[in-house]
Formats: C-alpha cells, structure tokens, sequence
C-alpha cells in the first residue's frame, strides 16, 4: 500500500484532498515541515512512515534511514538537531524504551533545530508483545507531549511539533496509536517548507556535557523552560471545547478516543447534553482550559486509551476548581485499564456514566444470539495453530530441523524465543518455544537459565536483525559467564515481520543503496564464541547434524540458519517475471499418510476430498515437503 | 440517523484487501465526502487482515459501531464468522468468496451455511478462481470490487472507483486490475445482482 499513497502524495497539489494512511500522513508532515534526518528502527504499526519517505529523499534532500536500534536512532537524530537540521525519530512503543535512556539525557542539552519524536502505541497488542502507554516518556522528558485524533492532525501535529521544538529548544513528543496509523482518513495536502539550517553545533558549549555539576545545571535550565511549554499547551490549536446546551455533563478525551465519543454521543442522541473537551496536548496539560471547562458541568467522564495519565490530572485540577465535579474513568473502574477501546465501549460506558437505558444490538435478534452458539461451536473444530508460517519460509525448515535434532539428541530443552516471525515456532507443529519476551531477550533469559540448577540445557532461538539489535551484549555475558547454551541465529535476510525492510546484516540502505554488510557470524566470534556453524536448513539433512552435533556439545555454540526469506524471494520473482517452480503429489506414490500436513504444517498443504494436494498458487516451491515424503511422493 | 454506509472486509493477506478500502476512500474523498478507515491485521505474521471502511457526509469514527455493518465482504468464510455476528446489521448483506484458501474445506462450507441462516442476502461467488485467470490471486480485491461496483449500493460513482484505481495502481498493474474489475462487473450480472 506504501508506494500507492506515495503516488497519491505526489500528484497532490496544495489545498488538495487525498485518503491517506496515518503513517504516510506522518511522513507528509515531516516533508512539509523541513526534517533533514529521520530515523527509526522496524516495528509495527509505524514502519511504514520510513518507507513512505524513501521516495521523496531525493527530492526534498533528506536522510532517512533505518538504524540498528532505537537507542541509535534517537542518537542520530539528537545529533542532526544540535547541528541545526531538523530531525525526527519514528519508533512503535516498545522501542521507546530502548532510546529511553538517551531520551532522558538530550532534553537536559536541548535542541538548535526542531526535533520531533513520535512514538506509536498499540492499545490491544494487535501488533506487539505488550500494550505500554509511552505517554509517561514525555512527562518524565519534561517535553512537550501531543497527541493527534485523526490523519489529518497527525500530519499537521507534526509541523507544527517542529516549529514548537525549535520555539523551546526542546524535543516535542508524539504519542499517537495504531488506529491512527493503520487507518485511513481525508487529508488536505499542506505546503512544503524550506527552512534553512538553525544553529550550528558549538563545540565549547557545556550543553552537550551532560555528566556531574554540569547535569544539575543542564536540569535547571529544562525547569525553566516549563513556564514556556505551560503557555504553549494552554494556547494549542488543537485543544478544543465544544459546548452542548445543557451545562452539566462533560467529556474529556483525547486522541482517536475524541472520535468514538462523538460517535457514541449521535448514537445516544445526546448532543444537546454532553460538552466536550478534546485534549490536543497532554504534557503539559491545558490547566485553564481545563478548569474553564470543569467550572461549568458536574459530571465528567475521561476517554483515553491505556493508563489514565489525563484523568489523574484533572482529577488534580478539579480539587482546586471552584465547582464540585465528579470525575469519572478509569480510576473510577468506568473503563478497564487494559486494551483498545471502541465506539461501542465508549457508548455503554457513557450510558451507564449518566444512567441512560441502552439496547444491546444483539437483544433482539434471535438469530444472532443462535448463531453465538454456533460460531463457537465451528471455532472450536478450528484446530489450535491453525495460522502458522508462510509458504516457503525458511523458519519452517529450521524449527522443522531442531525439533528432530532435540528428539534424536534424546535430552530436555527449554527453548526461549524472541521477537520476530519465528516466535510461531511455539505453535503446533512445532510447539518449541518456551519464552517470549522483548528484544533480544532470549539469549539474556538464556544466559540466566543456564546458570540456575534446573536439570534441563537451554537453546535461544533468535532472528538476524534481533541478534544486532540487542543479542550482542546479551551473547557477550553468555560468552564471559561461559555459560552451557546453544543459540540459533534464524537468519532469513530481512526483518520480515515488519514488512522486509533491509538492516546492517544486508548491507542495503533503506533506499536500496549498497553499503558494507555486517557478517554475523564475524560478530559472533568477535563476542568470543568459537563454535559457530552456519547452514542452510533447507538442507534438512546437513542441517539436522549439524544441529545435532551442536546440541550434544557443552558450552556456547551458535549455529546460524541461513536462507531467505520466501516472501522476499518471491517479490524478486515477480519483479523480474520469473516462474516459481511449484511442487505436486504423485497420486499413486502418495499413502495419504499425512506426514507432510503434521510435521510442517504448510498453508499450501491441504487435504481435501479425502486425498493430500498440493496449492499451486500458494506453493512457493521450496521443496521442504518433498524431503519430508517417507514415498518421494512430491516432486516438482 | 446512520448515514453512512459501513464497510466490513475480511481476509488473507493475499487477497489485498487493504486495496478495497484504499480506493473506496480515495473515490469518496474525490467525491467530495468523507471517508474513514481502520485497518487490522491480526495474528503473529499478520497473516489475517480485516478493514473497517465508513463513507458518509460526515464521518466520526474510524470503526464500524457493532451491529451496524451495512455490508460484510468476506473473501475467507472461516475468518469472518465473529465479525458477522457481532457487527452486521440484521438485514445486512454479506458477499462472500466461495473458494477459501484454508485447508479444511469443510468448516467454510459450514461457515457459509451459517450465514446464510444470520441474513437473506448472501451473495456467493468464487472471486479468486476469476483471479487466476489473471495469473496473481491478489487481484481478487479488484474482482469483489468490480462485484460491488456492479451491484449499485456504494455511495461513490463508477467513474470514481476507476479513477482512485488509475491513481493507486502503478501503471505497470493497471490494465490487469481494471480487467479485474471488468470480471467482477460480469459476474455480477450473471448473477443477476
């Protein structure tokens, strides 16, 4: 979809609408707004304002570029602003904590240009291990926070971030979610700015020095800068009260929250009794504002989504307001702490909050209600794993190749995971992995496991990009503790789960451009690990004794599974018009054993009408299944 | 009250959904309405793809309120029975692809049945058999749109939904999507929709 909004972003002229996503309406206000420097590392859902730029680099002369972590990308982007570029970092919100430690220390030195920050939450876990509200970054940064309800405020959220930065010489923080993101909306394409270089960076200044007496003076002078972020908060464009008639029931909201209460309000018909004030800026908070608009109701009700940063604050502004107002929320247990909210969840939660009467849509449909029970009855045939690897993909043949290794090895593992496409490999048929944290973390959980006395011997199953993003200091301590564990470096040549974006492993820049690869298995002796093998495991038989000879070995040894990703192969094919060779089942061969179905468990497997056949069109011709016929019944 | 028209799409990746309510919002926006989309993509591989699409004058949510889908586009029988339950309105219509791409054959089967039990206007045909003939089953979106087209309930124009296709589609692509849709026009009148 990515390079469909960039064609519809490029024909647009100013004044023009356009229905763009969230992410390329992020990446049109970083155009719009100058940002020479934007950084980022893969996540979803924002990705894809990375790949949205790339086209226009070129053009508007800026770097973009996907760094190694967020850690760096926040680095590389503070550097572009105290050189008076503009900048900006892009990450989803896990990454944040990664750059949080170089977060806290660039706001104590400010900014000679503006410096954006956007970091995007996923309330629900769509797309993410956990669901975390980063809203916290920005109070505990002392910067200013905003957040956007919609694609249009999103892309002028970061315009008018840029100019605010460079107002207050600090960093300005985006909180938005992925509804935004991963959504689409009517946006009206603005300007183009050409804003010249600001301030150079001075190599004598102390505001760089951020350590001792001179931290404390840096702290200071951020303290100083709150009066200035008070009055930008109080006068933000995008805060906004709308008044209803009746002055007595109010709702604060903020984000795409602002939306589905104005849905559930014209579901309830209640209009002319429910004011609003929609939130633009949440660190600092509008405090006028926000007691100009409790002075007037009784009853108030804070939509925010996640933790209730908003309505701990108000509840704060309303002690000292002049009228009693009742705050309600999720302090108050209106609404759960956790997940996503919707337009439904906000309606029954206003309804109750004023004790209005609702119908559930369902009460009076019957056939719903039987069909309930039938829907959870078909769901329960559904079997578990049901949605597992792609076509082709190379983590199939590895999981395939470990799970014999272990059965042969004749021992107990546990088998910790990370973050990436491989962490199915805890689904049937597999069922391999024992953990799932963050980044990295199996090789550290490993490392941990390892030393305590549990009897059973640990493997760490991690993927290439992961491994350089924060498996390195992790294999380091396995590596300086000497420490029994075996770790599988799942090396498919792309980040694959965020959209097979390249990363240093490649040596392709986001643009495509050629640049030095990172050999990981260099990085893996550099961290003091001598036994390192690497193999493709589509070569189910070299790479079972490989790993079989890894496992019955002590001490840390890394075997590197080697093989391209299916879908990225495939992309290639088809960009230059090259015929995938699609494997078939021999019907006289074929037992109907079923072996091929159970162990791999391939999308392009499939039984139907009482017989195995393989999907051409989903074929993606890897060959796996025919290693794994005990008939050589499949072939291509 | 409900002015809008709401838009359920359900699917695999493979089937492009996302190109649905890419250019119904696109060709309502350049129709002069409003136009609001939400997208998911659910499970590990983000294998499952859902799309919330609402056109109307003025649109204020980004999702579909339950139990107000006007319209269910269902291209994997199997993946929207939850979606159809809780969102469609009583007399909805569902467009459903007959040929699913799961491995059990059955449980679709059974899943449609069940639809056509919630609603009386079920309209079955098998979008991604038009596809192949197009060698690429992502064209199957441009299949069910060309179907949607043809059956005359979208607020926006034909001349609309070509146009936002010509600006969305590279022009390598073109020829072969807009074929696409030609198909999904003629299965819409044998069908006699």
């Amino acid at each position: 979809m990515i390079e469909l909004d960039c064609q519809l972003m490029r024909n647009k002229k100013e004044g023009e609408n356009i229905s763009i996503s969230g992410n390329t309406a992020i990446a049109r206000g970083l155009i719009e707004g100058s940002a020479k420097m934007i950084t980022s590392y893969p996540g979803t859902p924002c990705a894809e304002v990375i790949e949205s730029l790339v086209p226009f680099s070129e053009e508007y002369k800026f770097h973009v570029e996907w760094s190694v972590n967020e850690k760096v990308a926040l680095e590389v982007a503070f550097a572009a602003a105290i050189s008076g570029s503009r900048s900006a970092f892009i990450t989803k919100h896990v990454g944040m904590n990664v750059a949080a430690d170089a977060l806290m220390h660039i706001c104590y030195a400010g900014v000679n240009a503006g410096m954006v920050i956007i970091s995007v939450d996923d309330p629900g876990a769509f797309d993410s291990p956990i669901e975390q509200d980063t809203r916290f970054y920005a109070r505990m940064a002392e910067i200013i926070g905003i957040e956007p309800s919609n694609q249009q405020e999103a892309k002028d959220m970061v315009v008018s971030a840029l100019e605010f930065s460079e107002k207050t010489q600090l960093p300005v923080f985006i909180r938005t979610t992925n509804r935004i993101l991963y959504g689409r909306g009517k946006v009206t394409v603005g300007r183009i700015q050409d804003i010249k270089p600001g301030l150079q960076f001075e190599k004598k200044s102390l505001r760089w020095f951020i350590a001792g007496r001179n931290s404390v003076k840096q702290h200071e002078w951020l303290h100083e800068q709150q009066g200035q972020l008070k009055n930008i908060s109080e006068a933000f464009s995008f805060n906004k009260i709308e008044p209803a008639v009746q002055k007595e029931y109010g709702i604060i909201t903020t984000g795409v929250g602002y939306y589905y209460a104005k849905e559930a309000i014209n579901y309830l018909s209640l209009q002319d009794c429910i004011s609003i004030l929609k939130i633009g800026c949440f660190n600092p908070l509008p405090e006028n504002l926000i007691k100009q608009f409790l002075n007037s109701l009784g009853k108030v009700l804070v939509v925010e989504e996640l933790e209730p940063l908003i309505e701990e604050k108000i509840k704060a502004v309303a002690v000292r307001s002049d009228k009693k107002v009742e705050i309600y929320g999720k302090l108050s247990r209106h609404f759960s702490h956790v997940g996503a909210l919707s337009p439904g969840i906000v309606r029954d939660v206003i309804a109750q909050t004023y004790s209005l009467k609702t119908v559930s849509f369902l009460q009076n449909d019957s056939r719903k209600l039987k069909a309930i029970k039938d829907v959870d009855d078909i769901k329960k045939t559904i079997p578990y794993g049901y949605l597992t690897f792609c076509p082709g993909c190379p983590h199939r043949a590895s999981f395939y190749g470990l799970k014999r290794a272990i059965k042969k090895s004749k021992q107990e593992f546990i088998v910790t995971g990370d973050i990436g496409c491989y962490l199915l490999g805890r689904r049937s048929p597999f069922l391999l992995e024992h953990t799932v944290f963050c980044m990295g973390a199996s090789i550290g959980i490993g490392c941990g496991l390892s030393q305590v006395e549990s009897g059973e011997r640990v493997i760490a199953t991690i993927g290439d990009s992961t491994f350089l993003h924060a498996g390195i200091p992790a294999l380091i301590n396995c590596s300086y503790s000497n420490v029994d564990i075996l770790i599988c470096i799942l090396d498919n040549r792309t980040i694959a789960m965020t959209g097979l974006q390249p990363y240093p492993g490649t040596g392709v820049t986001v643009e495509g451009k050629k640049n030095k690869a990172i050999k990981l298995e260099d990085m893996v002796r550099a961290c003091g690990i001598n036994y390192v093998k690497v193999v493709d495991p589509f070569k189910t038989k070299k790479a079972g004794e490989v790993l079989l000879g890894a496992l019955k070995m002590r001490g840390q040894r890394v075997v590197i599974l080697r093989h391209e990703c299916a879908q990225l192969s495939n992309k290639r094919a088809k960009e230059k018009k090259i015929r995938t060779k699609h494997y078939t089942i021999n019907n006289y061969k074929c037992k109907q054993c079923k072996i091929c179905i159970n162990v791999l468990r391939c999308p392009a497997i499939l039984f139907r009408n009482n017989r195995v056949y393989i999907d051409r069109f989903l074929c993606s011709g890897c060959g796996l299944c025919s290693q794994v016929c005990p008939f050589n019944a499949i072939s291509c | 009250m409900n002015c809008t028209m709401e838009l359920l799409i359900v699917g695999l990746r493979v089937h492009n959904i996302l190109r649905i309510s890419q250019i119904l919002s696109q060709a309502a926006i350049a129709q002069g309405l409003d136009a609001k989309t939400a997208e998911f993509t659910n499970e590990p591989l983000m294998t499952t793809e859902v799309a919330h699409v609402r056109i109307g004058q003025c649109v204020e949510s980004p999702l579909i309120l339950e139990g107000n889908a006007d319209l269910l586009i269902c291209f994997e029988p199997l993946l929207a029975l939850d979606l159809v339950v809780k969102y469609l309105v009583p007399k909805g219509t569902i467009i459903v692809n007959t040929k699913s791409l799961l491995p059990d054959i059955n449980l679709s089967k059974e899943a449609i049945r069940l639809f056509c039990q919630l609603t009386e206007k079920v309209i079955k045909f098998d979008s991604v058999l038009m596809a192949k003939e197009s060698r690429d089953i992502s064209k199957s979106s441009f299949v069910m749109l060309g179907v949607l087209d043809a059956l005359g309930i979208l607020p926006v124009s034909s001349v609309n939904i070509k146009q936002a296709a010509e600006e969305v589609v590279s022009s390598g692509d073109l020829g072969v999507c807009l074929k696409a849709m030609e198909f999904g026009n003629k299965i819409a009148l044998e069908l006699s929709l």
